[in-house]
C-alpha cells in the first residue's frame, strides 16, 4: 500500500529546493519514532475506537459532523479567505489580502440556492463552513444556513469553524436560530482562551474544540482538558500539523520533523496527539477525543470526493476501485480479432453493456467479469485509471463531461480525468492483477504465487519480474485507500 | 539483538520467501521488499549453498545436517561446519530462515 520511492519523490517534487532545508527522519530516527508510537498505541489499545479502516482513532463518539466526513458525505464551503488571526500553522496564504468568494471543490457558490442544489444533487449529509475566519462572513453564513435548513431540513448537519474572535452572543444566537448544529473552536489561535467556548456552550447544542496538536502546547492542552469537559464541550478534535508551502518555514524553525507522506505531515504533532489521548484516558477525562491524522484526510476525504462523482461518470464496462477511482480494462488488437472476442462474450450470454469498442475498433473495453473469456497468453491487458471530478465548466481534459443542473439557473460539470495508464503484458502478472484487485485475495499469498509462477528462463528475466511486481505494488495506489497510521520515514 | 546460532537448533525456510532455480543458481526472493532494507534484496545460492539450503527443512538440527554432509562429501568436519554456519547466519540476517526449535 505504501510506496516509499513514490512518496519520497513526491515530497521532493512538492517541496523543491526547500527539501534539503527541512528535517526528514533518518533511518534510525524513523525506527525509534515507530517504536515510541507503537508503545503509545499499545498503551491506549482497547480503550480507543478505531474508525474507517484504522485511519482514525477516538476516545468516545465522533461528532455527527466528523461521521459525515468519514462517510464521504461532507461538504466544506470556504466562505472567504481573510482571517482575524495569524497562526504559524495556517496552511493558507495569509499574505494574500484579497478576499475570495465562497468556494467548494473549485466551484464558486456565491448563491445559497445554487449551493443547496449542489448539496441535494450529490446527497450531502453534512456541511461545514470554513475560511479564513468564517464569522467575517457572518451575514452570508446565516443566509446559507437558513436556506440549507429550509430546503433540506433536519437531514443535514451543519457546523461552523471559528477562531472565536467574533463569536459574540448575538451572532451565536442568530446561528442557533437559523438551525446551526455545531460550532467548532480553534482555541490554539488565541492562546487557548476559553471565553468564546464558554459563551457558545450556553447557546449552541454542540460545541467542539478543534485544534492542531502542537508539540510545544502539550502541557497547556493537558491543563485545558478538564476545563473543556466542565464547560460542556462535546468533542476535542486534534489535527496533525500539515506542512504547506505557507507554513513549512515556521515548522522548520521550530525544529519539527517532516514526514514523507502523500501530503507532508509533522511527526511530533502525531506523537503529541497520541500522548494527549493517552493522558486523557489515564486521567479518566470523559471528553471524547478524536485524532484526525493527515493520512486520514488524504485517504478518506479524497475517497469521499471521488465516490461522490464516480456514479455520474462510470460506464457499464468500467469498474470502481475501493479508493473511488474508475478502472477501465481494455485489449488492443485488430478489429477482426476483437470482434471474435465479442462473439465469445455473446455466446456466453454476457450483456452488451459490459463491453465497448473505441472509435476505430482497435481497442475493446471490457468489464472485469469478462476477463475469464480472454486468453492472456496471446493478449496484454491495458489498465486505465480515471479520477472522477467536478468542474465549473466543460473541461477539455475530461474524457467524459456530464452537465448537471443544480437548479433552473446553474449547471456544473462532472467528468473523469485520466490519471494513470499501464499495459500488463505477462499472463502471470495479469492473473495476479485479477486475484489482487478484482477478487481481492490476500496480497502476500498472491505475490508468492506470482513469484512461483512467473516464467523465468534466464537470470536477466529476474529484472523484468521485479519490474512487474513493482507495477502490481504501485497499482495499490489507485485501488485501495490503505489502513492505519502511516509508516514513519 | 543478534541471535546466537547453536548447532542444536532446527531451522526452516521462512514462509515469506520464494526460491526459483535459474541457470544453476537458486534465487531467493523475499516477498516483502522494503526499499530501505538492503537485507531484503534477492539472494543467490551457488551449488554448494544449495546443498545446505535443501536440508534446512525444519526437521534436522544443524549438528545433524553437518554430520550428514561431512559423511556424504567425505570432507573435514570443520570446513563443512564453517560453510553451514556462515550460510545460516546470512539467511537469518535476511529473514529468509526461521529457527523452529532447539533439540
Amino acid at each position: 500500500m505504501i510506496n516509499k520511492k513514490f512518496d519520497i519523490q513526491s515530497a521532493r517534487d512538492l517541496t523543491g529546493w526547500a527539501y534539503t532545508e527541512m528535517k526528514w527522519p533518518s533511518e534510525s530516527e524513523a525506527k525509534e519514532a515507530t517504536r515510541k508510537r507503537n508503545t503509545l498505541l499499545q498503551s491506549i489499545s482497547g480503550k480507543v475506537t478505531s474508525h474507517y479502516n484504522g485511519n482514525k482513532i477516538s476516545t468516545g463518539l465522533l461528532s455527527p459532523g466528523c461521521m459525515t466526513c468519514g462517510q464521504g458525505t461532507w461538504s466544506c464551503l470556504f466562505v472567504g479567505s481573510l482571517c482575524t488571526a495569524h497562526c504559524f500553522y495556517c496552511p493558507q496564504d495569509r499574505k494574500d489580502k484579497k478576499d475570495r468568494p465562497p468556494m467548494e471543490s473549485g466551484i464558486l457558490f456565491d448563491n445559497p440556492d445554487d449551493y443547496v442544489g449542489y448539496l441535494e444533487k450529490f446527497k450531502f449529509r453534512g456541511v461545514g463552513f470554513s475560511g479564513g475566519e468564517p464569522l467575517l462572513k457572518f451575514k452570508e453564513i446565516l443566509a446559507y444556513i437558513k436556506k440549507i435548513k429550509e430546503r433540506l431540513g433536519k437531514g443535514i448537519y451543519v457546523w461552523v469553524y471559528t477562531n472565536g474572535d467574533l463569536a459574540d452572543e448575538k451572532k451565536l444566537s442568530a446561528l442557533k436560530e437559523a438551525g446551526l448544529n455545531e460550532m467548532r473552536f480553534d482555541i490554539a489561535a488565541r492562546k487557548y482562551d476559553l471565553k468564546g467556548v464558554a459563551r457558545a456552550t450556553a447557546i449552541i447544542d454542540k460545541v467542539t474544540v478543534e485544534i492542531p496538536a502542537i508539540p510545544e502546547d502539550y502541557d497547556i492542552v493537558k491543563r485545558c482538558l478538564p476545563r473543556l469537559e466542565a464547560l460542556g464541550v462535546a468533542h476535542l478534535n486534534l489535527h496533525q500539523l500539515h506542512a504547506s508551502q505557507y507554513c513549512y518555514k515556521q515548522f522548520a524553525a521550530r525544529g519539527y520533523t517532516f514526514l514523507h507522506q502523500p501530503e507532508i505531515a509533522i511527526l511530533e504533532s502525531e506523537m503529541t496527539a497520541l500522548s494527549l489521548v493517552k493522558y486523557a484516558l489515564d486521567h479518566n477525562i470523559g471528553l471524547p477525543i478524536n485524532y484526525c491524522s493527515l493520512i486520514y484526510k488524504h485517504r478518506l476525504q479524497k475517497k469521499g470526493y471521488r465516490k461522490r462523482y464516480q456514479a455520474f461518470t462510470q460506464e457499464g464496462y468500467e469498474g470502481a476501485t475501493e479508493s473511488g477511482f474508475i478502472r477501465r480494462l481494455s485489449i488492443q488488437d485488430t478489429p477482426v480479432n476483437l470482434k471474435k472476442m465479442v462473439k465469445v462474450f455473446r455466446g456466453k450470454d454476457c450483456r452488451d453493456s459490459l463491453w465497448s469498442f473505441n472509435k476505430n475498433g482497435s481497442e475493446l473495453l471490457v468489464h472485469h467479469s469478462l476477463l475469464k473469456y480472454i486468453d492472456f497468453n496471446k493478449q496484454g491487458l491495458f489498465l486505465t485509471y480515471f479520477m472522477p471530478q467536478l468542474s465549473p465548466e466543460r473541461d477539455e481534459d475530461f474524457e467524459l463531461s456530464k452537465e448537471i443542473a443544480l437548479n433552473g439557473n446553474r449547471n456544473i460539470f462532472v467528468g473523469k480525468k485520466l490519471v494513470y495508464q499501464l499495459k500488463l503484458k505477462d499472463p502471470v502478472t495479469i492473473n495476479s492483477f485479477q486475484k489482487l484487485f478484482i477478487e481481492k485475495k490476500d496480497f502476500p499469498d498472491v505475490i508468492k504465487k506470482f513469484y512461483q509462477n512467473y516464467t523465468l528462463k534466464t537470470k536477466a528475466e529476474i529484472t523484468d519480474m521485479m519490474g512487474e511486481k513493482e507495477r502490481l505494488d504501485y497499482l495499490q495506489t489507485w485501488e485501495f485507500i490503505g489502513s492505519g497510521l502511516y509508516e514513519i520515514y | 539483538m543478534k541471535k546466537q546460532i547453536t548447532k542444536d537448533a532446527v531451522y526452516a525456510v521462512s514462509d515469506g520467501v520464494v526460491a526459483r532455480k535459474i541457470e544453476n543458481e537458486i534465487i531467493l526472493i523475499p516477498i516483502d521488499i522494503d526499499i530501505r532494507d538492503k537485507e531484503s534484496e534477492l539472494f543467490a545460492l551457488n551449488p554448494a549453498a544449495q546443498v545446505i539450503w535443501k536440508r534446512l527443512k525444519g526437521k534436522k538440527s544443524l549438528k545433524d545436517i553437518i554430520a550428514d554432509l561431512t559423511a556424504e562429501y567425505n570432507s573435514p568436519a570443520g570446513v563443512i561446519e564453517k560453510d553451514v554456519i556462515a550460510l545460516v547466519k546470512e539467511l537469518l540476517k535476511r529473514k529468509l530462515l526461521l529457527e523452529v526449535s532447539k533439540n
